[in-house]
């Protein structure tokens, strides 16, 4: 393989030399309408959290747990524990990619990384929104956290290794892509050639790449399982709030993020593959490893709903037993049989799917759309209903009905995630561009 | 010498993750405060420096002169 000489331009892969890989840098109407509306989103979702930080948390529909009659976490710690959950699969799967040499699921590798780098802030964020005073959180978090707390484990692990890890993995897999386009004239060709920082894609520079690439993965799989099981442990690890305390809170945190991580790169994949016009790049084949990884962890996780369910209705003790009851015939019922029949239905048309080897892409996306829905709901129900129902001190039943606040806020993460993953497609090519002929 | 560097990185800011974790670990009772106080963003440091050794070791030419 010769190697690049960047200082000349060249045609490149991707056809004639004005054209830019995966139409990057050329913003028609249509992306800058996706723009704007989503920056709508986002400033909708500021105003919100202005309200509530200037009028204070008896905005939301938090309240102390028992003598409030509320829940002291909502819809914002359901939203970080869903936005950490979603991460999961992006760099996990670029790991694998590298790993085991999947060659259909390479197309989506960057993709997939985005994703992590993207998610674990608006978690983050998530975190500050709920918090009365963030500024306080920020300095004594850091001050005061021991290895003792599982949060340690989540704040330091999912930030520091996790979250860096990612981007490292990201910086280094994008310095090729960014020296193609560091040869193109244009108002980016700085940050290209930052990125770049003089890759040459000599042989002995690859050889040196998937070195790194492939000791990053195998550091960072198990770091990942780590970091989302801490995140299981703050609930798990909670003697005192029947519902949370389960030895299964660990590893369903973990199944869960898979499936809603997964469900989530198959919606991406497929959004990128319609509006840029990949579908022979980013085939079935890839859609298809996708669709099998998720029935599997479907059925991993409603094996866990049962037995958890089984255990608390059949001999648990009065608080826990009342928890379970309240979601599966009470006041969470409605959202809980939402939840599980999503997860079950993608689990029976992908397992259909795979049985009958054929190989459907809307359905495939479908069940993607599906199992995220049932993600944030069932993370909605792991936080909620353990602080309203079951309390073990003697308090009334609670309820806890998220606000337009917190809805705005929520909306406005989402639309910043979006915004952001939108606009980092147009500066930097989605997808690693391809060998040239 | 790229090695060399690489592998002294990494054993600096592994070793400072190590000692940030014994320094986070409260000296008397459960409940107090950490032996020093900010010792969470030494380990975040010392987990951060660890990844920035793969930078270091992709980046770095293998001869430095």
């Amino acid at each position: 393989m010769e190697s690049m000489d960047i200082s000349v331009p060249r045609r490149a892969a991707y056809g004639h030399a004005e054209e830019t890989p995966y139409r990057i840098r050329q913003a028609g109407v249509v992306w800058w309408g996706t723009v704007i509306a989503l920056a709508g989103v986002v400033a909708f979702g500021i105003y919100a959290y202005i309200q509530q930080f200037i009028l204070g948390d008896y905005v939301t529909g938090l309240r102390d747990i028992g003598t409030g009659g509320g829940a002291g976490w909502g819809i914002y710690i359901a939203v970080l524990v869903y936005f950490v959950g979603v991460s999961f699969a992006g760099v996990s799967t670029a790991a694998l990619v590298r790993l085991f040499n999947l060659k259909s699921l390479k197309p989506i590798s960057r993709m997939a990384e985005a994703l992590t780098v993207f998610s674990l802030p608006l978690a983050a964020i998530a975190v500050m929104a709920d918090l009365g005073q963030p500024e306080r959180a920020i300095v004594n978090l850091l001050r005061y956290v021991r290895p003792q707390a599982p949060f340690f484990g989540t704040f330091t692990l999912v930030i520091s290794g996790y979250l860096f890890s990612s981007m490292v993995f990201l910086f280094l897999s994008g310095r090729r892509d960014a020296a193609i386009c560091a040869r193109q004239p244009s108002k980016l060709q700085w940050f290209y050639k930052m990125w770049a920082t003089g890759y040459t894609d000599t042989p002995e520079e690859r050889e040196r790449h998937e070195k790194v690439t492939w000791w990053l993965s195998m550091t960072i799989l198990p770091l990942l399982v780590v970091a989302h099981s801490t995140l299981g442990f703050i609930f798990g690890i909670q003697g005192g709030r029947p519902g949370w305390f389960s030895a299964l809170s660990a590893p369903a945190f973990v199944t869960l993020a898979g499936v809603s991580g997964i469900g989530f790169v198959i919606i991406i994949a497929a959004i990128v593959r319609q509006t840029l016009r990949l579908k022979k790049e980013i085939n079935a084949e890839a859609f298809r490893f996708l669709a099998n990884m998720l029935w599997i962890l479907c059925a991993i996780y409603l094996y866990f709903t049962v037995a958890e369910t089984l255990t608390a209705n059949y001999a648990a003790p009065g608080h826990e037993a009342a928890v379970s009851q309240q979601l599966i015939g009470g006041q969470y019922a409605p959202i809980f049989w939402m939840a599980v029949g999503l997860l079950f239905i993608s689990f029976v048309s992908l397992l259909l799917q795979f049985i009958r080897r054929s190989m459907s892409i809307p359905l495939v996306v479908m069940c993607g759309v599906m199992v995220n829905i049932a993600a944030f709901a069932k993370r909605f129900l792991i936080v909620v209903p353990s602080q309203t129902v079951g309390t073990v001190l003697p308090y009334v039943q609670g309820s806890y009905v998220p606000t337009w606040v917190e809805w705005g806020v929520v909306a406005g993460l989402f639309g910043l995630g979006t915004l952001v993953y939108v606009v980092f497609a147009k500066v930097f090519p989605i997808m690693e561009i391809p060998e040239e002929e | 010498m790229r090695k060399k560097i690489v592998v002294a990185m990494l054993l600096a800011f592994i070793g400072l993750a190590g000692v940030s974790v014994y320094l986070a670990i409260p000296a008397v009772g459960w409940g107090s405060a950490p032996k020093m106080p900010f010792a969470s963003v030494t380990f975040i440091i010392g987990v951060m420096g660890s990844f920035i050794s793969a930078i270091v070791y992709e980046i770095l030419p293998p001869k430095i002169k």
